[in-house]
């Protein structure tokens, strides 16, 4: 036997109940519905439907829509992660009086609409919020699925849902406000995941393109180890490998970090250092590859991922919290023994060099101008009008950058190993070759200076280091920053 | 008054209640089934609820059938109307 409705006729008739306009709307939203699915019921089809549980008026705003249509991916992900498959031709989703709204036929499927159902309710079992989501099932017949199970109130988590509906136990604006609380906290929750993620993923590639870019002088590259001996392409890949995984821990670390003072997280921050040091040397058969390039990427990952979370992240300020955490670092970790036994060689360029001898170390107390200054304009330009960064495209501006970097670098690495005579030819010809970057000699200005580093047995590779970090503090930029 | 046609209103949507009316035979008296997602407890409630309508619209003979899904009184009592006015031809959209 079939029924026919007609969904206008409930409008004009409230002769007892003196029906609120708001309710009769509802009820009228509600039977469109009801409607939708009996259109998909007549093709003998099990329909699944999706709508968001929100207490009192209105059912949906942009808060509870952006987060409908995340769920909404969501549990699409999940019936397919279960092969549950929906007819994406008569799919209807939309937004009316009685919120946010998706209804879909399940097509060719295996399961029973019993077994379907029991997958929509681990999906709303294993969600964060969970309790908001609801997801029906109706069998070939137009008969709801039921579980039988009872779901308890999500407000006072205490009694059936059921029940407090029908007591209004609770106060709608407190609900409601618990809702868009829990809504909140979960979209924060996502935000965060996306932009770890993202902050993870910039760090890997920093160090993939750094050690890619091909030539370069006296580093190692795709197809030639420069003045090394000891490591080779290979070895940067599997160091690289193995600090993604640490980057991971501080992107984590940096924007849930809560604390006043963000010096508090500087002996976890060391701690996770020394963890990747080992992690490093274990891949690379005890080869330094990334040392530099450890302390430089930890520090701007967990400074990049709490400035991030705050949703306060600049250049300018970015520079002004790495040198407050690390405040007088030289005097601090150079000036003074830190290390039992023989001088580092960090200790021995500072004593030598002074204020040119301060490494690293001087370069993040000055609030890395080799970066901010130097290569992060060159990437701007390169790389802004460019949709896709492609090899060529990577190649030509990180090897601008890199240049500007080592021009500018005083290389602690470079001044202990080979004084002080040779860094400042090695900047001069990094200089020149960035000059005549665009003109016809580059490519020869370029070759003499990488065979200048060979003969010499130069490694700039503190410069690499900083390259890698601009590429990160580009990408962040490019990115994860919204612009303004 | 006494319903002439079987009727429904209302949908199987969380908070809403579906209500079937079938007619029956003149001094049968009024009979009330009610299946609910909602516990036993609201039974009482409900069929007051619904009782109220059809006191106020002056149903006597009926057999009336409400599958609830967690509907609020207001909800309920608009269901119930318009399913009896299906059911005695003044509204559109019945059988």
């Amino acid at each position: 036997m079939l029924i026919r409705y007609c969904c206008e006729s409930i409008q004009t008739h409230v002769m007892t109940t003196g029906m609120d306009k708001s309710i009769e709307e509802l009820l009228l939203a509600k039977d469109r519905r009801r409607d939708l699915r009996m259109q998909r019921l007549e093709r003998g089809c099990v329909t699944l439907s999706f709508n968001l549980n929100i207490p009192g008026l209105p059912k949906s705003n942009d808060s509870f829509h952006a987060f409908f249509k995340t769920c909404l991916v969501e549990l699409k992900n999940y019936l397919l992660a279960h092969r549950i498959v929906t007819n994406k031709e008569t799919i209807h989703c939309e937004t009316d009086v009685a919120g946010d709204f998706f209804l879909a036929e399940i097509v060719d499927s295996d399961y029973t609409a019993i077994q379907i159902k029991q997958v929509c309710e681990s999906f709303e079992t294993n969600h964060p919020v969970g309790r908001l989501l609801d997801v029906d099932v109706v069998d070939e017949k137009g008969e709801p699925v039921s579980s039988g199970k009872a779901k308890t109130c999500f407000f006072c988590n205490n009694a059936p849902a059921i029940y407090c509906m029908r007591k209004q136990a609770h106060d709608y604006a407190a609900m409601r406000m618990k809702v868009e609380l829990e809504i909140s906290k979960y979209q924060e929750q996502r935000k965060r995941e996306r932009i770890c993620k993202q902050l993870v993923i910039l760090a890997t590639q920093s160090l993939l393109h750094e050690v890619a870019l091909t030539p370069k002088p006296g580093l190692v590259d795709r197809f030639d180890e420069g003045s090394h001996t000891d490591m080779d392409f290979s070895t940067f890949l599997n160091s690289t490998a193995a600090l993604s995984v640490s980057f991971q821990k501080i992107a984590n670390f940096g924007y849930t970090f809560s604390g006043d003072d963000l010096k508090e997280a500087l002996p976890k921050l060391r701690l996770i250092g020394l963890e990747m040091e080992a992690d490093m040397f274990a891949e690379t058969n005890g080869v330094n590859t990334h040392k530099g390039a450890i302390f430089l990427l930890g520090f701007s990952i967990f400074v990049s991922a709490h400035l991030l979370s705050e949703d306060s992240f600049t250049n300018e300020k970015f520079v002004s919290v790495i040198q407050n955490m690390n405040g007088d670092l030289v005097a601090r970790e150079l000036g003074k023994k830190l290390y039992l036994g023989k001088e580092t060689h960090g200790e021995v360029c500072y004593r030598r060099f002074g204020k040119k001898g301060q490494g690293i170390r001087g370069e993040i107390q000055a609030g890395m101008p080799c970066v901010f200054q130097k290569a992060l304009p060159v990437l701007h330009e390169r790389f802004d009008s460019e949709e896709v960064l492609n090899d060529k495209i990577l190649n030509k501006g990180l090897t601008h950058a890199l240049l500007a970097i080592i021009s500018e670098n005083d290389d602690s690495n470079i001044l202990y190993r080979k004084g002080e005579e040779v860094l400042e030819e090695l900047k001069a010809r990094a200089g020149v070759c960035m000059q005549k970057d665009e003109g016809e000699n580059s490519d020869s200005e370029y070759e003499a200076l990488i065979d200048f580093c060979n003969d010499k047995r130069i490694s700039p590779g503190g410069s690499a280091d900083l390259l890698a970090v601009s590429y990160f503090m580009y990408g962040v930029n490019r990115n994860l920053v919204k612009r303004k | 008054m006494t319903p002439k046609f079987k009727a429904q209103a209302g949908t199987f949507e969380s908070s809403d209640i579906m209500v079937l009316i079938e007619p029956v035979a003149e001094g049968s008296g009024r009979q009330v089934d009610i299946s609910s997602t909602v516990m036993l407890q609201f039974e009482e409630d409900l069929k007051a609820c619904i009782n109220q309508v059809l006191d106020v619209m002056e149903i006597e003979n009926v057999h009336l059938i409400a599958k609830d899904k967690g509907a609020l009184t207001p909800t309920i009592k608009a269901r119930v109307e318009t399913a009896v006015k299906r059911s005695l031809g003044i509204q559109e959209g019945t059988l």
